[in-house]
């Protein structure tokens, strides 16, 4: 037995949808931006970042399981080897940009050496694009799974 | 692209389009997007709107090709 009664017709629900989308994906990456803010450029300790990364891994992972269940990937693009090489090469690639940054104002070491600091960006890219990739690869083959089970679910046996 | 189609049956059967959305479960600014083309129900509504004006789909939802004005 349902406990709340919508009170909103199928017009409503779709644009009250798209709102807590729009509203999903700016805390999400205003959420991203205050972490790397806070983490790297303030080299601000964990406890005072530590409760919004928290509520950021949850707000993720709720987000990979449901995907996974509802066998769903992307807006727009499919699971596929040539989409998770770019996604993780985009991730990895900003991701070591703001590191080299933050590393160069930080620590004084890195000013006087930049090809150190080139050498650790690299090592710190290709560590990053290899994590990327394998949890990017392996969502991506629960997510084709998935869709398989539900394709046969609602299979048509008269048809073969 | 505005459903004339619709708009016509509804005020052929005397129905407002508040109580058009009473009938079949909608809200008013629901029937009138519908109508001005700004919203495209789902079938199970579009079926809802053609009991309550004793319309058939075909009636009120079908182009007789893809440039035409419903």
């Amino acid at each position: 037995m349902k406990k709340f009664k919508k009170v909103v017709d199928e017009r409503q629900e779709l644009e009250l949808y798209k709102i807590e989308h729009v509203c999903f994906w700016i805390m999400f990456w205003l959420l991203l931006g205050s972490i790397i803010i806070q983490s790297m450029f303030l080299n601000a300790p964990f406890t005072q970042w530590g409760f919004e990364w928290g509520i950021f891994m949850v707000g993720c992972i709720g987000v990979i399981v449901g995907c996974c269940r509802k066998g769903q990937w992307d807006f727009y693009s499919k699971p596929t080897i040539k989409n998770y090489l770019i996604y993780s090469l985009i991730g990895s690639g900003a991701f070591a940009i703001i590191y080299a940054i933050t590393m160069y104002m930080n620590n004084p070491y890195f000013k006087g050496n930049l090809l150190a600091l080139g050498a650790l960006t690299a090592f710190v890219f290709a560590m990053l694009f290899a994590l990327i990739f394998a949890a990017l690869f392996i969502t991506g083959s629960l997510v084709k799974k998935r869709q398989k089970q539900l394709e046969d679910e609602f299979r048509d046996d008269d048809q073969d | 692209m505005k459903n004339l189609k619709m708009k016509i049956a509804r005020v052929e059967n005397e129905v407002s389009q508040e109580q058009l959305a009473k009938t079949v479960g909608a809200t008013r600014q629901t029937i009138g997007m519908i109508e001005a083309g700004k919203f495209n129900p789902s079938l199970q509504l579009c079926i809802s709107i053609c009991r309550a004006l004793g319309k058939t789909l075909n009636d009120l939802f079908w182009e007789e090709n893809e440039n035409e004005k419903i």
